[in-house]
Order: C-alpha cells, then sequence, then structure tokens
C-alpha cells in the first residue's frame, strides 16, 4: 500500500496532509450520502417493482355504478319476497360496474333494516353472493347456485364482506347473483316481519 | 483553492467545476446524513402519496411527514396515516373518533372523497402527517428506479476518481485522472484513515436511510354505490277460527275447522292451577280447507293424581307443514276433570 507507504514516511508533513484530506476527500465522501440516499429510497423496491409499478402515481377517478343505466343508489326491487316461510329463498343478478378510469377493487357489504313491529328479520336473514350470472330454480327457492365469494357465504346481512373483486376502469364489469333466504331452523318468532337490505359497494382505486 | 491549481494548472475551468461538484454533492450529502439521523432520533417518518383522495391539500405525488402520536392526543382534523384490512397504506384526515383509555377507533375520510372510509381503524399509536411537499414525491419515485440508482453509482464512482484518482495521479503521470477502470485501486490507495472514516459515514447513512425510507401511502380515491333490496316479508301462520268442545262417554272432543292446506296442528293441554303442561298432542291437516278436525281428549291423557276439580286449558296451534317450529297464536278451550267416586271429563268454556 503505497499511500501508508508514504503517510509513514511524511510525519513531518501530516498537518498539510490532513488538510488536503479534509479539502476535497472528505467532501467526496460525504457526497456519497446522496449516493446513499438515493440508495435508500430505492429500498422501497416493493412498490416499484411490482405489478402496481405502472400505477405508482395515479390520476384519474374512481366510479363504481350498478346496472347497465349507471346508477349510484340502485332500486333493487327484484330482490324481494313476501310470504316467505323458513326454507325460502330469493336471488337476482346485479351489474356492477367501473365507470372511472381507474381499476379499482370493490368490497361489498350489506345491513339490514327492520320494519313493522317485529324485529330481528333482518339479522335471522342469510346472505350469499355469487359470481353466477343467471339465477336458479323456482317459486320459493330461487338461488344463486355457484360458488359463494369469500365473506358472503350465507351469512346474515351484517357480515356480508365480501373479498375485493377488481374491475378494470372505464370497461370493467361484471354480473353478479344475491341470494337471500330464510334458514329452515328460522325461530318462529320471526313470523309476521320484514326488512330490506341494502348493499353497499365501496371501490378504492388500485 | 492552490491545491487544486497546483494539481491542474492548466484546466481552471474543470478545477473550478470539480470544486463546485465536491461542494454541492458533499452539502447533500450531509442533508441525507442529517436527515437519516433526524428520522432516527425525532422518530419522523416520510410518506409518498400515490393517490389524490387528499387533494387539494395533499396531492398525487406529495411527500408527507408523520410521526407516531398516541391514540388519546388525537383530534378530528388531523391527517394520519393507517393501514387498512387489505394491506394498503392509507392517508385520511379524521372525521371521528370513538373509544377511550390507550384505543381510538378512527373513521377517516379523504378530503376528495364524498364518503368515509368504510372502515373503521383501531389505533393505539398512529403516524400523524405534520408537514408535506406537494410533488416531491415524483422526484422521490425516480429516485428509486434502477437509472437513478445507477446514475447515483456513477456520480459517486465519478467522484471518488476525481479526488483519490486525481491525487494518486501525480505518481504514475501517464495515465488520464478520471480513467474509472483504475477507479477501484485508487480508492484502495486512499489510506486506512480515510477508510475508516468511509466506513463510519457509510453505516451511518445506510443506517439513516434504511430507518427514514418513505412509505408510500395512498390517500386512496373511493366511491360508492348502493343497491337497496325490495322487502323482505314473512309469513304468519293464522289460527284456526274457533274451537269447539264436545262432551262425550269418557271424553271430551275437540274440533275445529281446516284452516288451511299448508297447516298441522299441534295441542296443548295445561293444567290451569301450576300452570304445568301436562300433555300434547298433534293432529296432520287433511281433507278440504274448511273441513272438520277432531281430537278426542280422555282421561288418559291427563297425568297426575285426579283427586277432586281440576281445570285445563286445550290449546289449539296451526303449524307449518315445512316448519313444525313455525306455530300460530292459540285458540284455548277450557275442559276439567271431576272425580268422586269415578272420574269424568267435561268441556267448560271458551278461553281465546
Amino acid at each position: 500500500m503505497s499511500s501508508t507507504e508514504e503517510r509513514a514516511g511524511n510525519r513531518a508533513a501530516r498537518t498539510s496532509w490532513w488538510r488536503r484530506l479534509t479539502g476535497d476527500k472528505v467532501k467526496a465522501l460525504l457526497s456519497l450520502g446522496v449516493v446513499l440516499g438515493v440508495g435508500a429510497v430505492g429500498t422501497m423496491a416493493a412498490w416499484t417493482d411490482n405489478a402496481t409499478a405502472t400505477s405508482t402515481f395515479s390520476t384519474g377517478n374512481v366510479q363504481i355504478r350498478l346496472t347497465d343505466n349507471n346508477v349510484q343508489a340502485y332500486g333493487f326491487t327484484t330482490l324481494s319476497m313476501t310470504n316467505m316461510a323458513p326454507g325460502y329463498s330469493k336471488a337476482s343478478v346485479l351489474k356492477v360496474k367501473n365507470t372511472g378510469s381507474l381499476d379499482f377493487g370493490y368490497t361489498i357489504s350489506a345491513a339490514a333494516t327492520d320494519s313493522g313491529n317485529v324485529a330481528g328479520l333482518g339479522a335471522g336473514l342469510r346472505v350469499k353472493i355469487t359470481a353466477d350470472t343467471t339465477v336458479s330454480g323456482s317459486g320459493n327457492a330461487i338461488t344463486c347456485s355457484g360458488t359463494a365469494l369469500t365473506g358472503a357465504n350465507g351469512v346474515a346481512p351484517a357480515a356480508v364482506n365480501a373479498a375485493a373483486r377488481n374491475l378494470v376502469g372505464t370497461t370493467g364489469n361484471e354480473t353478479l347473483c344475491f341470494q337471500v333466504s330464510l334458514p329452515t331452523d328460522a325461530s318462529t318468532q320471526l313470523q309476521s316481519a320484514s326488512t330490506s337490505i341494502v348493499f353497499t359497494f365501496t371501490a378504492t382505486n388500485l | 483553492m492552490t491545491t487544486e491549481q497546483r494539481r491542474a494548472p492548466t484546466d481552471a475551468s474543470r478545477v473550478r467545476l470539480r470544486s463546485v461538484l465536491l461542494n454541492v454533492g458533499a452539502l447533500l450529502g450531509v442533508l441525507c446524513i442529517v436527515a437519516g439521523l433526524a428520522s432516527v432520533l425525532l422518530d419522523v417518518r416520510p410518506l409518498v402519496f400515490r393517490s389524490g383522495s387528499m387533494s387539494p391539500e395533499i396531492r398525487t405525488g406529495a411527500v408527507a411527514l408523520a410521526r407516531d402520536t398516541d391514540a388519546p392526543d388525537l383530534r378530528v382534523g388531523d391527517v394520519v396515516s393507517v393501514t387498512n384490512a387489505e394491506g394498503a397504506r392509507i392517508t385520511h384526515r379524521i372525521v371521528s373518533l370513538q373509544g377511550s383509555g390507550d384505543t381510538r377507533l378512527l373513521r377517516l375520510r379523504g378530503d376528495d372523497n364524498r364518503t368515509p372510509d368504510e372502515e373503521t381503524y383501531p389505533v393505539v399509536r398512529v403516524p400523524r402527517v405534520f408537514a408535506h411537499l406537494n410533488g416531491a414525491g415524483f422526484a422521490v419515485s425516480w429516485l428509486s428506479t434502477p437509472p437513478a440508482v445507477f446514475l447515483g453509482g456513477l456520480l459517486s464512482g465519478v467522484l471518488l476518481v476525481l479526488v483519490f484518482g486525481g491525487h494518486r495521479a501525480s505518481t504514475p503521470p501517464g495515465r488520464r485522472r478520471d480513467d474509472p477502470g483504475d477507479s477501484a485501486a485508487r480508492s484502495r490507495a486512499a489510506g486506512h484513515a480515510t477508510t475508516g472514516l468511509a466506513v463510519l459515514l457509510v453505516l451511518g447513512a445506510v443506517t439513516g436511510a434504511v430507518v427514514a425510507r418513505p412509505t408510500t401511502t395512498l390517500a386512496a380515491w373511493s366511491s360508492n354505490a348502493s343497491a337497496t333490496s325490495g322487502s323482505f316479508s314473512t309469513l304468519t301462520v293464522l289460527p284456526v277460527d274457533a274451537v269447539s268442545c264436545t262432551n262425550g262417554s269418557g271424553r271430551v272432543v275437540i274440533g275445529w275447522k281446516h284452516k288451511s292446506l299448508d297447516y298441522d296442528y299441534a295441542l296443548t293441554i295445561t293444567r290451569v292451577s301450576d300452570p304445568s303442561m301436562v300433555s300434547t298432542g298433534s293432529l296432520p291437516g287433511t281433507g278440504a280447507v274448511g273441513s272438520d278436525l277432531q281430537f278426542p281428549i280422555t282421561t288418559g291423557l291427563l297425568t297426575g293424581t285426579l283427586v277432586g276439580t281440576i281445570e285445563y286449558d286445550v290449546a289449539v296451534r296451526s303449524r307449518l307443514k315445512g316448519s313444525p317450529n313455525w306455530v300460530s297464536t292459540p285458540k284455548v278451550y277450557r275442559i276439567r276433570t271431576v272425580s268422586v267416586v269415578v272420574t269424568t271429563i267435561e268441556c267448560r268454556a271458551v278461553v281465546t
């Protein structure tokens, strides 16, 4: 190592050598801090190297709508039933659309509101949501026959928490099947009760 | 300045450039290191906004600085950063706080969102934004790309060569000072003291930088839609219109009209004095609606010691054929047994 030898041989000149060092070399080394800063940012590879890289920054809008008429608050009246008895079920399909410019993932939650004098039907009904595009069965046993979405497999309305489903911007759409049933072991206390269910679709940009 | 002039007296502009580069580089480097250290010591973390639901105040591409705050110190209106159920980082404004003790349930809303986030976030300690700079995130984003990292590496290499390469260049004069092919050897030549200093600086900067690395955050846009079902209503199991009672020989016969083809019938016999149920029975609904149905009751159906006069209520309930636990309200007829020498049974009166 020639510089070591140099230094050993030039102890008398240490002061000037040190001054020179602080003048340039330390500055150069300090400059390395910038590179390290860049490198530090580079450690965020998790969001730049993965699939979301193209949308690291998103501009545009998120808009979720229902049916071909692009309705925000839809009266889903085909999903209804009177004179329900235990074991009855009714189903209807609904189209969910991405009418915004951004890709989004959406989740579904539900809440029931009882009406009339008898409470509890909203908690007593069971909701199943599938990706079926048509319903099955007839009469008092109209169902969605397919595999239920995670979080919407025959649960009380308040417990519906369908796992996020993705729709691409502008053109993305899909039809889901909504089934509401009264379990065969429903309490006799639920006679003469009525309720309605609001399904809420919440989209968040990807 | 005298050092550079001695080293490269024929190229003053090059010397000046080198000097400026070194000064700027050193300044930025120190800033990076100080920022890293400050971030560690003050517990500040940078957030890069990937989307614009906090517009117009905090736009897409903003960098915000956030400091961990205990939940009880949070107030409505604070902008905090949380992780949602899907693991995405969301930075939104608090619209309501619930709870007591150490934990708070937060409802958040992006300034540009019409509705609050659906999810409520339970927090104990959460980063609260105290400053932001719009646009800076784009630079941060660019800095994380491979070309930027490469350029950074190149810059550092050039800087090192400029200094240490130049120092050595006076020894072997045949070589160009900025020949990158020899930079490694020249760096090695910088000496133990310098190497030690470099290692320290590198370690310090890396530590600071790793801890301070920005977290990207979605100031997520959201949109809601709703579908309200029609009414779901359950049927009512109707009671029979009326029950009758006919005295027979050693028995009474309870009778009613068949109410609906959907119904069977359930009977209960309850001792009035206790009251306690002493017997149950059932009768299938057969025949046309309106046809007579009869259920005979003998003393044999009534349990317990039959002494004196005992009254019983016979209740008839309709029940769904498919769901036997769904029954109607009862229609009740009161009967009694009289035991003197023998026990007789007789109708008394309609109760309901």
